[in-house]
């Protein structure tokens, strides 16, 4: 009876422990719903922008200060680092011909719903080359003791893609493959939003 | 007792490491890369490649069609910066130093992808390459790797340079098996960089740092500066301090990603301007010189050999 009870008492704690290394199950799903708004609307806001000069926006640190900013020429990447609240930032916007005032907006925004990176993404369909926006979230929901923390990546197709029964986007071009941006396999959230959970947010 | 025993092995793993990956620097002498070092021009291998007419399909190379690697091919030798290692794969170090043939001799580059192509094996500098079938049969069959897609006659050399050339890191995968383009298959240690640098091109390698330590440069970025004006400059680094990816604080520092350097100068504000190639682009970072010092592991540093 006393060894039952061990035995019953350690299958609870592997449980446990097990539970706790795992993130909410439709987290993505509530948390699209719950901000879908606010994450079209930077979605578009950054669309916009990006067509008008080409850019993407990353926050280096938790405190979300600090900002990896990528200027894209003709010919070269310039990524500079910034504190947002410093004028170096505007300055530099305006010297390389961004609207300052927008992009200030969308960093605003970006921070408000700690969106930690935004970048436009090329991928292939057949050999039909295609842009995407993909945009990394952090949320405490996503942190673990044991594990360490993940990053919510949020994928925004310009049409909507076909998926399994289970949820898995599938290659256009090839129905028989999984769908990969970035190396990572994409589960829906709608016809056109894709998500994967990741240690990585890019 | 066993705690000891433990940490002994691994430090004479270490040390057995860090021998076997020092690196002995080049002493030939060394001539500055100019134009009058090229070998052929782009011209020359565009008439070339122009002048193939019914290339047929290679039975070597099932999924690679002729006209797309002929158009491949062109494109190479039109925009060299254009070359793409593909995302997600461990290619950059064959793509970093895929800048000397198409700069130096973009028309023997092609001359070798044709012969490649037709017979299944051809000779590159010391070496004469012969892919497994494994390599041959996945060469142009890679997905989801951006524009390397599109790019069968890229995923034909790097895959071949991967089948051909093996370090310690892939000690434990040595085999080709599908996928395989992400995995320690196709990684590069630093002495293997070098062995490949010496190997395929006629020149000359000098070499600062390892794998697990950073190169004991007083004034790094003044070395950089110095190197650039004597030949093609090659870093080691840190990918994962060079493009953040996450906000987790790596206590293990480890350099994963080559580039070349292609311009370096100190700013006002003490900050140094760093431009690099990589992914098919040249980008510029301005960095602090601790920064720097911090993310640089490896510095090779090519010299073409001119004969007399």
């Amino acid at each position: 009876m006393k060894k039952n009870s061990y035995i019953l008492t350690g299958i609870c704690g592997l449980l446990s422990i097990l539970a706790s290394c795992s993130y909410p199950k439709n987290f993505t799903t509530d948390f699209y719903a719950r901000n879908e708004p606010r994450l079209e609307a930077i979605k578009d806001d950054f669309s916009r922008l990006y067509a008008q000069h080409s850019f993407s926006i990353l926050f280096e640190e938790k405190t979300f200060t600090n900002i990896s900013f990528e200027f894209n020429e003709d010919s070269v990447k310039y990524i500079y680092h910034f504190n947002i609240n410093e004028p170096a930032f505007s300055d530099s916007l305006k010297a390389h011909r961004y609207n300052a005032a927008a992009v200030k907006k969308l960093v605003d925004d970006m921070r408000t719903i700690q969106c930690t990176w935004i970048a436009n993404v090329d991928y292939y369909e057949g050999f039909q080359a295609r842009k995407l926006v993909q945009m990394s979230v952090r949320n405490k929901a996503l942190n673990n003791k044991l594990k360490g923390e993940s990053y919510c990546i949020l994928v925004f197709f310009e049409r909507p893609q076909p998926f399994n029964n289970k949820g898995i986007f599938l290659d256009r071009s090839d129905r028989k493959r999984r769908r990969q941006i970035n190396g990572n396999l994409l589960k829906r959230v709608n016809d056109k939003v894709g998500y994967a959970i990741n240690k990585q947010y890019r | 007792m066993m705690t000891v025993s433990l940490k002994t092995t691994i430090r004479n793993i270490v040390l057995i490491t860090l021998l076997v990956l020092s690196v002995v620097p080049g002493s030939a002498t060394i001539i500055p890369a100019g134009d009058s070092a090229l070998k052929s021009t782009p011209e020359q291998a565009l008439q070339y490649l122009n002048s193939i007419r019914n290339l047929r399909q290679s039975k070597w190379w099932p999924n690679v069609a002729p006209d797309q690697l002929l158009n491949n091919l062109k494109t190479f030798t039109i925009k060299p910066l254009a070359f793409y290692e593909g995302k997600t794969t461990n290619f950059c170090a064959y793509s970093a130093l895929t800048y000397i043939p198409l700069t130096y001799d973009p028309l023997g580059f092609a001359r070798f992808m044709i012969e490649l192509y037709k017979n299944g094996q051809a000779n590159f500098g010391k070496n004469q390459l012969k892919p497994t079938k494994p390599v041959r049969m996945e060469a142009g069959l890679l997905r989801y790797k951006g524009s390397l897609d599109l790019n069968p006659a890229g995923q034909m050399w790097f895959l071949t340079l991967a089948d051909h050339y093996k370090g310690y890191l892939n000690f434990f995968n040595r085999r080709f098996q599908k996928g395989d383009e992400n995995t320690f298959w196709a990684s590069t240690n630093f002495a293997k960089f070098n062995r490949m640098l010496r190997r395929l091109f006629n020149g000359t390698v000098k070499a600062r740092g390892a794998d697990l330590f950073r190169p004991k440069i007083n004034d790094l970025p003044e070395y950089l500066e110095a190197h650039m004006q004597k030949g093609l400059v090659f870093l080691y680094l840190n990918n994962k301090k060079l493009y953040r990816k996450s906000h987790k604080q790596s206590l293990i520092s480890t350099p994963t990603h080559y580039v070349l350097l292609t311009n370096i100068r100190r700013l006002q504000d003490g900050n140094i301007e760093f431009e690099y190639w990589d992914y098919g682009a040249r980008t510029v970072q301005q960095l602090s010189p601790q920064f720097l010092k911090n993310i640089i592991y490896g510095v090779s540093v090519w010299t073409q050999r001119v004969s007399k």
